[in-house]
């Protein structure tokens, strides 16, 4: 059992895959204007690296080792295929706000991370939770990371006003901001790790 | 089980089967997907159309009338009431702002004065030429399109010579395309109503533009002045069709409203 969770607790803190590992930055940095753009994003990358690293640790004996990377990348894109046609028919709102980012899962690294340095070498539940652990880690931190962009640049938080807008940094809704606020969450995140 | 050796067969067989089974997958989502996101697209349309254009018993969708204007397809939804044109939504778009195209779904009384507009795509910078959705129907100074009418009020921004809308601060760029966008939608359905025969005067402008007095209170004065112009210019354009005495007109107004606008300016301050 702890060894399970010691599994899932990896992809959040020791091993987030935004903070530690610094892998998706594309999606991490293009989609975090906002919290709520932010949280819907992680929860979409997460349901795809759930499924294929499901998929992924099914077929492991399967596929070849020469052909393993193709095969992992085919399931991945089905996944967010699927995804991208569902958020179109039923989910307008997050279709809308996400846009470009979805078919972009596909080319995040954290999928075929966890696919390659972990599904394809362990069994099915072991993948799950490293798939749900990897997939809140990331959402964790691009909440974080969008909450401290839409407080400092705009003064709301997930849409409620916190303090008026014209007191707001809006560098730090712009691209640029993106990147300070990063590295600055990396850093205190780094020194909490150091700490405990 | 073990695992697959790394042959020719067994590579093509794998990797075969993993991209049917794919495709398979993706062929069955796509047709149980198909009808809702058609529908989520129809309705986001006709959701955009009532929500700009005067009330209407007719079906926009089906009479819609399609054109092109600099290179840009502009799409007419013509709002009638038995066989009367009450107004349009006109869908035009722009490449002319800072990022991306703009499309802006613009609605229209009889009389061509605008009565809402709806800003459907646009990838403008946030927090800057973003804010288009809510400051061109802000009442304060002369930021709102809505009430006015493109062939009295000149649409441009005010910093550029006869301009009479205020751009966004800091934003002037995504401001000129949002104006180009409504311009080119005023003259198609201009070309609307011409090709089809329709009278744009004849809904009474006045009607028009109490409604939107009520709307802003705050400056029922400037409406005010506004409609007796709109009305003028109206009856000039019918009379005459001739761009000569309009024009005069219209700079004889623009210099009046220039003044005006100053004095309520420094009101304000």
């Amino acid at each position: 059992m702890e060894k399970y969770w010691k599994i899932f607790y990896n992809g959040i803190i020791p091993g987030n895959p935004v903070f530690v590992l610094l892998l998706g930055m594309c999606a991490t940095l293009g989609t975090t204007s906002s919290a709520m753009n932010g949280l819907m994003m992680g929860v979409a990358t997460a349901a795809v690296l759930v499924c294929s690293n499901l998929v992924i640790s099914l077929i492991k004996n399967l596929v070849p080792d020469k052909v393993r990377i193709p095969a992992f990348i085919v399931v991945i894109a089905t996944f967010v295929t699927v995804l991208q046609l569902v958020v179109n028919a039923w989910m307008p709102a997050l279709n809308a706000s996400l846009g470009i980012f979805i078919p972009l899962i596909v080319v995040n690294c954290i999928l075929l991370g966890r696919a390659e340095a972990f599904a394809s070498k362990n069994g099915i539940v072991a993948s799950l939770l490293d798939g749900l652990g990897a997939g809140i880690g990331f959402t964790f931190a691009l909440v974080l990371l969008g909450a401290s962009r839409e407080l400092l640049g705009t003064g709301r938080l997930f849409g409620a006003t916190i303090y008026p807008e014209d007191y707001g940094m809006l560098l730090f809704v712009l691209a640029p901001g993106a990147f300070i606020a990063l590295g600055y969450l990396i850093a205190i995140v780094n020194k909490i790790r150091k700490v405990s | 089980m073990k695992k697959l050796a790394s042959t020719l067969p067994n590579m093509l067989i794998s990797l075969g089967t993993i991209t049917i089974a794919a495709g398979a997958l993706l062929g069955w989502v796509y047709t149980v997907t198909k009808e809702p996101i058609e529908q989520q697209a129809m309705q986001q349309q006709v959701a955009a159309i009532s929500a700009v254009a005067p009330k209407f018993d007719n079906n926009p969708e089906t009479d819609r009338w399609e054109t092109e204007v600099n290179g840009v397809p502009v799409t007419v939804y013509p709002a009638m009431m038995g066989d009367r044109l009450v107004g349009a939504a006109v869908k035009a778009a722009s490449f002319n702002g800072f990022a991306g195209e703009i499309v802006v779904m613009c609605g229209f009384d009889a009389d061509g004065t605008v009565r809402d507009y709806q800003v459907l795509s646009q990838a403008e910078t946030p927090g800057l030429g973003s804010k288009m959705q809510e400051w061109f129907r802000d009442p304060a100074g002369a930021r709102s399109v809505i009430g006015k009418n493109p062939a009295s009020t000149s649409f441009y921004v005010s910093k550029d010579t006869g301009g009479e809308i205020d751009a966004i601060t800091a934003a002037t760029i995504s401001s000129r395309a949002f104006l180009e966008i409504m311009r080119t939608a005023f003259e198609s359905y201009r070309q609307y109503a011409s090709t089809h025969g329709l009278d744009m005067a004849t809904a009474s402008g006045s009607d028009a533009n109490s409604g939107a007095s009520q709307q802003n209170k705050d400056t029922e004065k400037v409406k005010e002045e506004k409609k007796t112009e709109i009305s003028d210019a109206n009856s000039g354009a019918s009379e005459h069709h001739g761009d000569k005495d309009h024009k005069e007109g219209k700079h004889k107004k623009k210099k009046d409203k220039l003044h005006y606008r100053e004095s309520h300016r420094n009101e304000n301050r």
